[in-house]
């Protein structure tokens, strides 16, 4: 039993106990940016083992999900891969989740590269996400980089080009925050990088963010020899300008004007829907366990809202300069110069 | 060769739909909404053809590599196991939607379940009738709406009040007007082992107790591994008690609990809340299509879409009883007693 301990700028410890063995470890630990000694006591614990479920008294949705006070377990599968998870204190701060999926997983392409993704993906980050809303911390869905002490926030859905703005970027001297989310307290920035060190393969090899077949291969070499960053991670920043990103089939970059702070605010909401509902499946969605406790006990808050979420970003945002532009869908590396920068 | 189809959901939405796909895509379309099926007329709200056609995709937003929007105008690809579809939709926030939707010969069983499903949800929805999944039924001209996920007892509750003399109005979903509802007949998805025959005392025609006897046979063959779903036409499984429409008197939320247990007079804000998420888990793809539609476009009338659909069932249900009851897994001719005494109560 191998245990590994995150601490996310002393906000929320996170540990999780795996007897699993990793073919590539950046590729199941994706928040190894984070990654302390284990002490003190975590505010989400995850323990990757066989189980048996404790149902008694559970109410059931769709034969599926298992429901009581402070309590979910599921079992669900996508393409052939099989996992059930148990999360109990749900309500509480001291979450503890219990995650299994059968040794099967490691004979299965391409799912024997990241055995636990699935935790990650579907419980894990939601689960972070709630917990920092508690705190009055937004998990926000983009990237940042850091000059002179003022943060740039690019937000956008996934293929926007966010990785590539922030590789180039950093070639123009700023420093790397995240590529992929933030956390807001207010006008504070702080950051989270996922996934660094695949970031990093993208900032030493390639310089962007696409990647061909064989590129995927030198991914594999470079992930398994973990090597060292090369480049400074700015933890912490304050937040100075936002840039929002649609993708579009137009051949050149257009910048909107049609946009006021309201609806950027609830742009970057349903951006955060999205994401929250990620299509896993036809019928299975990231987040979905969590709106099967709300049809159980409806009179819970311990989900923040649309409302109370908003009111949270606008005090970030509040005379924040922004600017919502139209990206291509081939990258060219003067788009940088329409961001909301300088 | 083209074919056409006209229904109309009582006088609330007239749908037109034209299929250009060879005769079999039809079956299963016509089995979906055969109970509103009409003649013909003219100003249908949602235009729907089915067959090849080649999606104009200038201009538009990319999300999520999947859906193609601009103004008025979503297309997306879609696609689950064999089976893949590509909807194209135009004027979503107009009066009139016409919609153009191709897809793979796997996919005739999907499409009309979800898609179509989707898109009369939410022009129903559009046009402030919320269409809630649940069952209904009605006595003495009055109607009691029971809304539960799949699975819970739904449709042998349905089968049970029936059996009793109760008024159909619908076995699935429901359209919620002011304080009334409205039936939405669809077919009845039944796992065999209901013996609906001797529980209603009525005989089915030879073709469905072939089609009953063969699923019999793959069950014990397969040494009940293989359990399939019979679809059932609602006429004749009820000939005679099928009503349309009418003023609603308790509403019942039904769900799986560990004992028999009932919440009476659950608030209206909570029963609010699981009538929607009832309604959402029944339809991911509307909610991802608004989703994307919302994000490019974050200050237009459909972004409220939900909200809008909270009000809509808050303002209907104002002052209608409202239950929750928990159900055990095995459900016995003894529980269905009981809410069948909540309901007179």
């Amino acid at each position: 039993m191998k245990s590994i301990s995150y601490n996310i700028h002393d906000w929320l410890r996170i540990k999780i106990d795996s007897p699993s063995w990793h073919l590539i470890k950046d590729l199941n630990c994706l928040y190894s940016y984070f990654e302390t000694e284990g002490d003190g006591v975590p505010d989400l614990s995850v323990k990757i083992k066989n189980f048996v479920p404790d149902l008694d008294g559970c109410f059931s949705l769709d034969h599926k999900y298992y429901i009581k006070k402070d309590f979910i377990f599921l079992e669900d599968s996508d393409k052939k891969l099989k996992w059930r998870v148990q999360i109990e204190g749900l309500e509480g701060d001291r979450v503890k989740v219990t995650y299994f999926s059968p040794k099967t997983i490691y004979t299965k392409f391409p799912w024997m590269f990241f055995p636990d993704l699935v935790l990650h993906l579907y419980v894990i980050e939601p689960l972070v996400e709630m917990m920092l809303l508690r705190k009055g911390l937004v998990l926000l869905h983009a990237g940042a980089v850091n000059k002179d002490g003022k943060a740039y926030l690019i937000a956008g859905r996934g293929g926007t080009h966010k990785t590539n703005f922030v590789l180039d970027l950093m070639k123009r001297r700023f420093d790397y925050m995240s590529d992929d989310r933030v956390i807001l307290k207010g006008k504070e920035v702080f950051s989270f990088p996922h996934s660094i060190s695949l970031f990093s393969f993208n900032y030493h090899h390639l310089g962007r963010e696409e990647m061909s077949w064989l590129e995927r291969v030198k991914l594999f070499f470079f992930l398994r020899k973990n090597k060292r960053l090369g480049f400074k991670v700015v933890d912490y920043s304050r937040l100075e300008a936002l840039t929002l990103l649609i993708l579009t089939n137009k051949p050149s970059l257009v910048v909107r004007e049609d946009f006021d702070l309201q609806g950027i605010l609830r742009m970057l909401w349903f951006n955060q829907m999205m994401e929250r509902t990620s299509y896993v499946s036809h019928k299975t969605i990231i987040g979905k366990y969590l709106e099967a406790y709300r049809f159980v006990f409806p009179e819970s808050k311990f989900f923040p809202n649309e409302r109370e979420w908003e009111k949270f970003l606008m005090s970030s945002f509040q005379d924040i300069p922004f600017r919502v532009i139209e990206v291509p869908e081939k990258w060219e590396s003067h788009f940088v110069e329409k961001l909301a920068i300088g | 060769m083209e074919r056409v189809h006209y229904y109309n959901f009582h006088d609330l939405l007239k749908v037109q739909i034209f299929i250009n796909r060879p005769g079999w895509f039809d079956s299963y379309l016509e089995k979906s909404f055969r109970h509103y099926e009409v003649e013909e007329f003219k100003n249908a709200r949602l235009v729907i053809r089915i067959g090849p056609y080649s999606p104009q995709l200038r201009e538009c937003a990319i999300v999520d590599g999947k859906y193609f929007i601009r103004r008025n105008y979503v297309f997306y690809r879609s696609h689950y196991k064999m089976a893949w579809w590509e909807t194209e939709i135009e004027g979503i926030e107009s009066e009139l939607t016409q919609v153009k939707i191709d897809c793979n010969s796997f996919a005739r069983m999907v499409v009309p379940g979800e898609t179509i499903y989707n898109l009369i949800r939410f022009k129903l929805g559009q046009k402030g009738y919320p269409l809630l999944h649940g069952s209904a039924l009605g006595k003495d001209g009055m109607a009691y709406m029971f809304s539960a996920r799949g699975g819970t007892g739904k449709t042998i509750t349905t089968l049970n009040f029936v059996k009793r003399g109760f008024d159909f109005y619908s076995d699935d979903s429901v359209i919620l007007g002011d304080h009334e509802i409205f039936g939405f007949i669809v077919p009845f998805n039944l796992r065999f082992t209901y013996d609906i025959e001797s529980l209603l005392g009525i005989k089915f025609s030879f073709k469905t107790r072939r089609e009953l006897f063969l699923k019999h046979l793959i069950y014990f063959l397969t040494l009940g591994n293989i359990s399939l779903f019979t679809t059932l036409e609602a006429k004749e499984v009820f000939p005679h008690t099928i009503k349309n429409h009418a003023p609603l008197r308790k509403v019942f939320i039904l769900f799986q609990g560990p004992t028999f247990k009932i919440e009476k007079n659950f608030p209206l804000e909570w029963g609010t809340t699981d009538l929607l998420i009832n309604m959402q888990f029944e339809c991911p793809e509307l909610i991802r299509l608004l989703l994307a539609y919302s994000y490019c476009f974050p200050r237009n009338p459909l972004t409220n879409f939900w909200e809008g659909m909270v009000k809509q069932i808050t303002n209907a249900l104002k002052g209608v009883e409202m239950h929750r009851i928990s159900i055990p897994v095995f459900y016995s001719e003894e529980i269905f007693n009981k809410i069948y005494e909540e309901v007179f109560a």
